[in-house]
């Protein structure tokens, strides 16, 4: 199972006490973040070779397309860090982006949309963790059915139509603008990644999803609150598509109530391309971060080519098999 | 023959308390389904004023229930082992683009048919493999072939849609003996086959004891590996056999995944009584739980919920099935063994 990374780990020569830490350091990083080395490795050479990937319009295109998936990789990359999985999160960021388009059409401040949309979608995600906690139903049933349930709000609400934004709003701005050329969307993405990072390292639920993960009955018999701590990984899970369904309505500058389904499988396997075990307990939010950004680039690189994205959609999916044979 | 202490007995007889200790409460218990059936066909009446009754309804759901029947018997064996198969819906569609271009070359039904299950047969034989010499988790593994199958799919057809099939390819699907369509017929006959020889052989028993403990079988002598790539591989055409008569029914081939047919062969698995982590289930009660689903969906859709909160209502009532399930068979064994939420 480890057996790429431990082919890796062969492969480098055995750094004495010697050489030093910082050798020792980079192997063992090297080793770690082997998929996603070797993915980043992979496109780096096809992409430096083309001409329109170096391209200003091409590397900002590149991270507006890339923010609402590392948001969304790292949310999910919560759920899977408490061994589960959440299939909820594509209709979570349509839902998220209908109840935003819909406040904001209404007249209200962005502030307040985001806000609506952020405890809306948050609130379907504490019955989603309440349910698997309390109920230890399977997680990848109750989010099915919360997928389900979140399209169905989202369709309702919106009776099914796309909805516009007013050409006052400043929210198209968040994807369109930034800090020179990178998009705030992604600046957001940032953010969230640091102090989602903080979260898990610092803050004692955080830390206690590591152990709740890796062994569910040992965490509680050592006193962990598990279901404290399964509710928030997927309150956290849904609170970050609801955001990325903020950066997602910037983009199309509209609510669209239908979204993206295939998301929760993107998000996936963006994260375990970063290292985040479906097993729970191994991965980091960088390690997702980065796996959103090394797939978005698999699928700019084969786009440039001008790959049948219908190929693109087959690479993905043995993209996302053999991630999870490498880990 | 053991003898039972008397602690030992009364455990199991309050275990056994709700449903009774007699042989019928056992058989009940084990086939509650079919009550739960019952009960819903009759609330479907009432809700329906009676249109649910009509024949015409009956056979039309029965039309719907086969395909999804059939693919739910290769998602019941693989679910008894203690994994998922995920690829269903999309192994559906291509097989059904498959068969149907063959078709419209001026290939002969059966033949056409034959294509289909063998595409089946080996995207169901690359899920097994991988899962048990790559050691993938069955979730990824058959998550990453929904996806390839469904671009294959799309490649294959160019992204068209096939919208109009040979009458003889047609009558694959609509045929019926009388009011019972030829589909229906064929999916209880493959319900009464693979469950003789689920019972009757070695990789039967392999199947449930993957499901209760892969470890232990294997230590066992059990032909584990043979066993799961027989699994998915019979998933994979049982999957294809239900796309191509689908199609054939409805007289189209779409190439796009329909997540609702997953959804719905997966509902009628769990809400039949196989337990999630394996080892627990029979393909008669798979039957029950996919007519459930059927019946369910179809008193909605009389009833005239909307469209739109339909997945929504759907979505609920599998989750509270899923619990029911759980709670009936008692949650703390299930919690034991998983690993994983």
């Amino acid at each position: 199972m480890a057996t790429f990374k431990k082919a890796v780990e062969g492969a480098l020569p055995a750094f004495p006490p010697a050489i030093g830490r910082t050798a020792r350091w980079l192997k063992h990083f090297g080793v770690q973040n082997s998929i996603l080395l070797a993915v980043l490795a992979l496109v780096t050479i096809p992409a430096l070779t083309n001409p329109s990937f170096t391209t200003e319009a091409n590397l900002v295109g590149l991270l507006q397309a890339s923010a609402v998936l590392t948001t969304v990789t790292m949310g999910e990359a919560m759920v899977m860090l408490v061994a589960g999985i959440d299939l909820a999160v594509g209709a979570a960021v349509a839902l998220g982006s209908t109840i935003l388009a819909l406040t904001i059409a209404a007249g209200h401040p962005l502030l307040v949309g985001v806000v609506a949309s952020v405890v809306v979608v948050g609130l379907c995600g504490f019955v989603s963790g309440l349910v698997v906690a309390k109920l230890k139903l399977p997680s990848f049933i109750v989010t099915f059915g919360m997928l389900g349930v979140e399209e169905g709000i989202a369709l309702v609400i919106s009776g099914g139509n796309r909805i516009s934004l007013p050409f006052s709003s400043n929210l198209p701005s968040l994807m369109y603008s930034g800090v020179g050329d990178i998009p705030y969307a992604f600046c957001l993405s940032l953010v969230l990644l640091a102090a989602g990072s903080f979260f898990l390292r610092y803050i004692r639920t955080g830390r206690r999803m590591y152990a709740t993960g890796s062994n569910l009955d040992a965490a509680r018999v050592s006193g962990v609150r598990i279901d404290r701590v399964i509710i928030t990984a997927f309150v956290l899970s849904s609170v970050f598509a609801a955001l990325g369904g903020v950066i997602y309505t910037s983009r199309i500058i509209s609510g669209d109530p239908v979204g993206d389904l295939t998301l929760n499988l993107q998000a996936i396997a963006a994260g375990v391309i970063g290292g985040v075990s479906l097993f729970g307990g191994r991965g980091t939010l960088r390690g997702a971060f980065l796996g959103a950004i090394a797939y978005t680039l698999i699928i700019n690189v084969l786009n440039l080519y001008g790959v049948n994205p219908n190929v693109a959609e087959l690479v993905s999916g043995v993209i996302i098999i053999g991630a999870a044979y490498a880990s | 023959m053991e003898t039972e202490t008397t602690a030992e007995t009364e455990s199991a007889a309050a275990r056994d308390t709700t449903w009774g200790l007699s042989l019928i409460g056992g058989a009940v218990r084990q086939y509650r389904i079919w009550l739960i059936l019952l009960l819903l066909m009759l609330i479907a009446t009432i809700a329906s004023s009676g249109n649910f009754i009509h024949l015409s309804n009956l056979i039309n759901d029965l039309f719907i229930a086969a395909p999804l029947g059939i693919a739910a018997i290769g998602e019941t064996l693989v679910i008894l082992t203690g994994g998922i198969d995920l690829s269903v819906a999309s192994v559906w569609i291509l097989a059904s683009v498959v068969a149907g271009t063959a078709a419209n070359q001026g290939v002969s039904p059966l033949l056409a048919l034959l294509f289909a299950l063998l595409i089946g047969a080996l995207a169901g034989a690359i899920n097994g493999l991988v899962v048990i010499f790559l050691k993938v988790s069955p979730l990824i593994v058959t998550l990453g072939m929904l996806v390839m199958a469904e671009g294959a799919a799309r490649i294959y057809t160019n992204n068209n849609p096939i919208l109009s099939l040979p009458s003889d390819f047609q009558a694959l699907g609509t045929t019926s003996v009388g009011p019972v369509p030829v589909q229906v017929i064929v999916w209880v006959a493959m319900v009464a086959l693979m469950g003789g020889i689920i019972a009757r052989s070695v990789l039967g028993k392999t199947i449930y004891a993957v499901g209760g403990n892969p470890t232990a079988s294997r230590y066992f002598g059990l032909p584990v590996a043979a066993s799961l790539v027989t699994v998915y591989c019979l998933s994979g055409v049982f999957a294809a056999l239900a796309g191509t008569l689908q199609s054939a029914y409805l007289n189209i081939a779409l190439p796009n995944a329909d997540l609702t047919t997953l959804f719905d062969v997966i509902a009628g698995v769990v809400i039949g009584g196989a337990s999630l982590f394996g080892g627990e289930g029979k393909l008669v009660n798979t039957m029950g739980g996919v007519l459930v689903v059927v019946v369910i969906e179809n008193t909605l859709r009389i009833v005239g919920v909307s469209q739109l909160i339909f997945q929504a209502v759907v979505g609920l009532i599998i989750v509270g099935a899923v619990y029911l399930n759980v709670g009936l068979r008692g949650k703390a064994h299930d919690r034991v063994r998983q690993k994983g939420i």
